[in-house]
């Protein structure tokens, strides 16, 4: 299993940023809408997964969960 | 220190019901939270600031370990309505996760716990746990870093240097799970 520390070791020889901002506006304005945006997504995903796993339990269905 | 203060919040919970933070909510700004976080905003993008039992004025300094939490489990969850959805569509390839063994998804992880890998899963997640989660939070709480911040690598280099003999004990689980694996498949 040495495969992992050199894995670890790998990413700490390349520590850092990985450059997956690149979807990140600059300004701080549009940058705090998106932080609102994945607050709301999360939200609203944290109550539509109970909801998902409420109904399919309840109706045995997929998708719709209806 | 502050993993000793993280920690006194699960026995901080077994005195919430005591009277003793009166004081605090009669010094403490209203919505001082909402000014300094994004976040204060509803659905349709109107004020709403919403924090009824004043959790945020109670546990003034969980504030950080709160938002980390919300974002942890916001991102977990958008990712589970995804996998959900997905599942009723998608498989990946092999005989245990296919439509006819499994059909409907909320069955998946009774039956995986039976025959697929979720005992590796959480093993798996529970190391990365151990290593980035606990060290991030750490480093959160000192204020090092932003709450629901920075990227994996930068969390595992704190864990390099924060927690060797952390890393090391993992590092030495691992061997040991492999030998067990060894020993008990080739009957050494």
């Amino acid at each position: 299993m040495h495969w992992v520390s050199y894995l670890l070791l790998l990413l700490l020889k390349y520590n850092t940023d990985f450059g997956w901002s690149w979807f990140a506006p600059a300004e701080k304005g549009a940058f705090d809408k998106k932080r609102e945006a994945e607050l709301l997504n999360g939200r609203l995903a944290m109550i539509a997964v109970g909801g998902i796993a409420t109904q399919s339990i309840v109706t045995g269905h997929g998708f719709p969960f209806l | 220190m502050k993993s000793a203060a993280i920690l006194s919040l699960f026995t901080a919970s077994a005195t919430a019901f005591a009277p003793a933070p009166v004081s605090t909510s009669s010094t403490s700004l209203a919505g001082s939270v909402f000014d300094d976080y994004v976040g204060a905003k509803d659905f349709r993008g109107a004020e709403f600031k919403f924090d009824p039992l004043k959790l945020s004025e109670t546990y003034e300094p969980f504030q950080g370990w709160f938002r980390e939490t919300e974002l942890r489990h916001g991102r977990t969850a958008m990712l589970a309505v995804t996998g959900f959805v997905v599942t009723d569509y998608v498989r990946i390839p092999g005989d245990m996760y296919s439509f006819a063994s499994i059909p409907s998804t909320i069955d998946a992880h009774d039956a995986l716990l039976k025959t697929g890998p979720m005992y590796q899963l959480l093993l798996w997640i529970g190391l990365f746990d151990i290593i980035v989660t606990a060290p991030s939070v750490q480093a959160m709480g000192e204020g090092e870093r932003e709450p629901g911040g920075e990227s994996i690598s930068i969390l595992i280099c704190i864990a390099f240097y924060r927690l060797p003999n952390l890393f090391l004990f993992a590092h030495t689980c691992m061997h040991a799970l492999g030998l067990i694996f060894v020993t008990s498949t080739f009957e050494i």
